[in-house]
């Protein structure tokens, strides 16, 4: 048995395993413009604890970078075993990737972002500069969390309100709870909302998830909320985004009981038929380590977005239906297909960690 | 909804993975701290992951740092 017959898929779709023995993928980044070789990069897996993996078009997949993170990780899950690399994007012209994470400045937790380079062609990672650093953080979720590159050639990137004082989420000296915008060297740009400052959007709890759409162009994310109020919004430039005051203030949709969204993107590059264009697929993981299925996460859920900001439509898309740890975290459209990770994978075997796999969903034809 | 105070809820209990849980809590093997209340330990707050927890799913709770004095 495959690890994909683990998974119920909406009909007319199909599940296949592509990769496995993963080490906690949580995020996909795919190269959005592939070379045409058979050994050219097509996509990349950051796993959380401090490793790059790259798969080529061909199906093989290697090491791209590993011992990113200059701690040792715990594996308590939930709790502080939820924390180390995070965030991951491509750049559209050098194929160098932006990878987000957590590091140890002598005792104090930051996070930090980087940008490597690869001297062959994006198969290993050969050095990396620092872009953004010396942020306060904790080793749990509230981090920070997705990189991405907008429409616009800047680089934006998620982070969590640090989960000790959510204030913070409103204070304009403070990273943590903001969306900032970035040069890609790191540097503020002239035309951010407010001079000076990196800050795009503010008010944001645990934003895990970000996707770039389109049709009209903007940014969404998936922000975590405490007990309630997990929810997608559509960012818009200078925007207070309601952290702590109210998560429903922007939102797309929320979900009154918590599922935990992660990754999220769009049906927008001709994956899947014209029937499911623009619709919003969101990975939703529940709990940390839960086996079986659950009420709460492990799916991904698909939605068409309506013209008055909200929703016109909502389904599970994909559920788990196997015994072990397994659920969705990230996910991303590639050219033939709804990729996705499962992060713990199944069991864990002779008390070594679980492993994960990297699936690929396909519209039956 | 208050928390009983039974065995399968201290078991379910995820402070020991928490980022505020320190040395005294665990020496004392304390926690369901939303059922028996605050800690006796000096606390540091490094954030709480009773958010995360399936008592606090259960009992619809909606508050953090159950163990802080
Ligand atoms: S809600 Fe918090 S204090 Fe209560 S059982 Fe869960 S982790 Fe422990
Ligand atoms: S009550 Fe909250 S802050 Fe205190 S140890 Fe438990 S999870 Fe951590």
């Amino acid at each position: 048995m495959s690890a994909a017959d683990n998974w119920w898929v909406f009909p007319g779709f199909e599940i296949e395993t592509v990769l496995s023995e993963l080490d906690l993928p949580a995020n996909i980044a795919f190269v959005p413009r592939p070379g045409p070789r058979p050994e050219d990069p097509l996509l990349y897996i950051n796993g959380l604890y401090g490793t790059v993996t790259v798969m080529r078009n061909d199906g093989r997949a290697d090491v791209y970078a590993g011992g990113l993170l200059n701690y040792e990780p715990d594996h308590k899950f939930p709790g502080t075993g939820e924390s180390g690399l995070t965030g991951i994007c491509v750049e559209p012209a050098s194929g160098d990737l932006f990878l987000s994470m957590l590091y140890f400045d002598e005792d104090k937790v930051k996070a930090r972002v980087i940008r490597t380079h690869s001297a062959d062609g994006g198969l290993t990672m050969e050095s990396y500069d620092t872009v953004l650093q010396n942020v306060p953080s904790i080793k749990a979720a509230h981090q920070v969390q997705a990189c991405s590159i907008g429409f616009d050639g800047k680089l934006y990137v998620n982070f969590g309100d640090g989960m000790i004082d959510p204030k913070t989420a409103q204070d304009d000296g403070d990273w943590r709870g903001k969306i900032l915008r970035l040069e890609l060297d790191g540097n503020i740009p002239d035309d951010n909302p407010m001079p000076g400052s990196p800050i795009f959007a503010k008010g944001v709890r645990n934003p895990f998830g970000a996707a770039w759409r389109r049709s009209d162009q903007s940014l969404y994310i998936a922000d975590n909320g405490p007990h309630v109020d997990d929810r997608v919004c559509r960012v818009t430039r200078g925007e207070n985004l309601g952290w702590p005051d109210d998560l429903r203030r922007a939102s797309v949709m929320w979900w009154n009981f918590c599922q935990a969204p992660t990754a999220l993107d769009f049906n927008q590059t001709g994956s899947f038929s014209d029937y499911y264009d623009d619709e919003l697929f969101v990975a939703v993981f529940g709990s940390a380590y839960v086996k079986g299925p659950t009420h709460k996460g492990k799916k991904i859920v698909k939605m068409s977005l309506s013209d008055e900001g909200g929703i016109k439509s909502y389904d599970e898309f994909v559920a788990y239906t196997g015994e072990g740890p397994a659920s969705c975290c990230g996910l991303a459209f590639g050219p033939d297909g709804l990729y996705f990770t499962d992060l713990h994978g199944e069991f864990e075997a002779d008390g070594q960690p679980s492993r994960g796999h990297l699936f690929r969903i396909k519209e039956l034809t | 909804m208050n928390v009983p105070d039974i065995p399968e809820n201290a078991s379910r209990c995820i402070c020991p993975n928490c980022p505020t849980y320190n040395d005294c809590m665990s020496s004392d093997k304390q926690n369901l701290f939303c059922s028996r209340g605050k800690s006796s330990c000096k606390i540091d707050s490094n954030g709480c992951i009773c958010g995360e927890c399936p008592v606090a799913d259960q009992y619809r709770l909606n508050n953090l740092y159950y163990c802080e004095p």
